[in-house]
């Protein structure tokens, strides 16, 4: 088969994929909303996620749980809306939500990983890797705005750990997630958007601010250590394929101060998602 | 798990296409120097006679013992080790009182260093008052060995103001990786003139320590190009990483334990008249014969702290008069009352010029 013709064949599934699509799944939201109660979503290389309650929904990335097992809960606590009629019957359709959501993380693995000689050695092989426990607490508030939802976020991390002189990883990305082992606080604020671009694509705008300040014993430029940020923004689009499929194609791009000045970095994510 | 971490930085290098050179490693072929000032200029008046000093510094680690060395482990220095290393170093600089000091190995924003800009510091802490730099290693993160941000390179420190410096990037080693490459070591030759009465050039240089290429004699025959090439009197130091013609011991050197050939830098025998040309155009500071007639006195590297200087790699050439018996390799507390051995992997020489 000439590579052609195979792309033709690949691209004609998709379509017909596509046009089966419905506008109507609740899928993962980085905003307040959860997942419906029963609802199951898989990720390749995202993480899965389940709605325990209509109000309630766990996630936790099965692979990454090797190197860095996380897992979050989000929960919701109220709902705002207005009543429709529909089919004789009386439906509450929401359009608030206020929600929080608690992540406990243990980055030790990961940690013990990157202390390595040679290439991808992102902390010095000698490094004595502590045992720690993260957590993050975010307050969320989502509104429905004619089928987008805009959303905010707020919330703090920190981080319980044995004593150790461990270096900071000022790796673009890693550099918010383990913030709250060199700083005594990290605090969160974000905004999302998400909703259907058009037909079965899907949107998604995510920014997020960290804000920290390295402890004083970690090396920084300049007499004092200053407050510091990593600004992430990630804009995803994705293809619904039927009503169980999601594919995703993005960009996620990171602003920081790092101790060497203010630096842009930008990757591309990819990921595909199915439910049950 | 080698390859995996291969893998892993070409990941990396693929996943940020934002900017061509996306962790600032990369120097155009020819490009201004980074001008320092002391915090306090201690103003001195020009004379004819002038003491040069040049001396590679290890960054300010002193004798920790590296992973690069092969004799340990470490990576990253705490603010008050560095800051322990330089005052050790201003100590010394200040006991040699150079008018001019050409530094090798100096860093400016490394995390290796716990980012002290060591420039700035010797210039504030010893009676020298303008210097100009160029990195020779720099790089916003090193996915390697856990080094992280480094800035590192060449330095000229002198009593006197210095103009038109430049960075002249030297050919780079070809036998490595694109990847490797990328992040490696980018040599370069300092050029800046003396803003006095009398029309002096300075140029430093730090040519590559580990390469099978023949990058490093390439790289010597350009620093001699450029000492060729002053207009009038001419200086150039550094750290040249080969031996004098008419060493005896070339290879084999006890201090030498690194098995990884990247790191090994213990045979010269290719090299054995790589400096000839250099010692035939040009005065030094310890002068060939002196050199030849006793090896061990003029030594100026060792990698083992607790051993002894085995090899000579750092020089001073100039078609300016040599005063008679100033050049000094300073092994030991016998010349200036401090011990060099501690402070660094190499020794400083200095010397005295007669300027017309």
């Amino acid at each position: 088969m000439s590579r052609v013709n195979l792309f033709v064949r690949w691209f004609a599934a998709f379509a017909f994929l596509c046009c089966h699509a419905t506008a109507e799944s609740n899928w993962i939201s980085p905003g307040a909303r959860t997942l419906d109660s029963g609802r199951l979503e898989i990720g390749a290389l995202s993480s899965t996620a389940y709605g325990v309650t209509d109000r309630v929904e766990v996630s936790a990335h099965p692979l990454g749980m090797i190197l860095f097992p996380a897992a979050k809960l989000k929960v919701n606590w109220w709902q705002g809306g207005h009543l429709v009629c529909r089919d004789r019957n009386i439906e509450f359709v929401p359009q608030w939500w206020v929600s929080s959501q608690h992540r406990l993380f243990v980055p030790t693995p990961l940690l013990n990983f990157l202390a390595k000689e040679g290439s991808g050695g992102l902390l010095p092989a000698n490094t004595d890797v502590p045992i720690a426990v993260g957590m993050t607490h975010l307050a969320l508030l989502s509104r429905d705005i004619s089928g987008h939802l805009l959303s905010l976020s707020g919330g703090i991390s920190f981080s319980v750990q044995g004593d150790s002189e461990l270096p900071m990883v000022e790796f673009p990305f890693l550099y918010s997630t383990l913030a709250s082992l060199y700083s005594p606080l990290v605090i969160h604020a974000g905004l999302s958007a998400e909703g259907v671009l058009l037909g079965p694509i899907d949107y998604e705008i995510v920014a997020k601010m960290h804000l920290f300040r390295p402890r004083t014993d970690i090396p920084w430029p300049g007499d004092t250590t200053p407050w510091v940020y990593s600004q992430e923004t990630k804009l995803t689009l994705s293809a619904r394929l039927g009503r169980r499929h999601r594919l995703s194609l993005g960009l996620a791009a990171a602003l920081a101060k790092y101790p060497v000045g203010t630096r842009l970095f930008a990757a591309p994510t990819l990921d595909y998602r199915v439910s049950f | 798990m080698k390859s995996c971490g291969f893998w892993l930085i070409a990941m990396t290098a693929l996943a940020v296409p934002i900017a061509c050179d996306p962790f600032n490693t990369q120097f155009d072929d020819s490009e201004g120097a980074v001008s320092y000032e002391a915090e306090a200029i201690r103003s001195v008046e020009f004379r004819s006679r002038l003491a040069v000093m040049t001396y590679n510094v290890k960054f300010g680690g002193g004798r920790i013992d590296f992973f690069f060395d092969c004799h340990g482990d470490e990576v990253l220095m705490s603010e008050e080790e560095v800051v322990t290393h330089l005052q050790g170093l201003a100590a010394l600089i200040r006991a040699a009182d150079p008018d001019v000091l050409f530094l090798q190995e100096v860093d400016v924003l490394s995390k290796r260093a716990a980012y002290v800009d060591q420039v700035q510091w010797l210039l504030d802490e010893t009676d020298l008052n303008y210097g100009v730099y160029a990195s020779q290693w720099k790089a916003d993160y090193v996915p390697s060995d856990g080094i992280g941000a480094v800035d590192s390179g060449n330095a000229i420190l002198s009593k006197w103001p210095l103009k038109d410096a430049v960075r002249l990037a030297l050919p780079l080693r070809s036998d490595q990786g694109g990847l490797e490459r990328y992040f490696y070591l980018k040599r370069n030759i300092l050029v800046a003139d003396l803003d006095v009465d009398v029309p002096l050039r300075l140029v430093a240089t730090h040519s590559a320590a580990y390469s099978t290429d023949g990058t490093k004699a390439e790289q010597i025959r350009l620093f001699e190009k450029q000492l060729d090439e002053a207009p009038g009197l001419v200086i150039g130091a550094g750290d040249l990483n080969t031996l004098p013609p008419g060493t005896v011991k070339q290879h084999d050197f006890p201090d030498s334990v690194c098995t990884d050939e990247d790191f090994i830098a213990d045979d010269y025998r290719d090299e054995a008249d790589l400096l000839a040309s250099l010692y035939a155009k040009y005065e030094t500071a310890i002068p060939l014969g002196e050199y030849q007639a006793d090896n061990a006195a003029h030594f100026t590297h060792t990698t083992d702290g607790s051993g002894f200087w085995n090899r000579k790699l750092d020089y001073v050439f100039t078609n300016a008069n040599v005063v008679a018996g100033t050049g000094i390799t300073h092994q030991d507390a016998s010349t200036l009352g401090l011990e060099t051995m501690p402070l660094s992997d190499h020794a400083p020489i200095t010397v005295e010029l007669e300027l017309p």
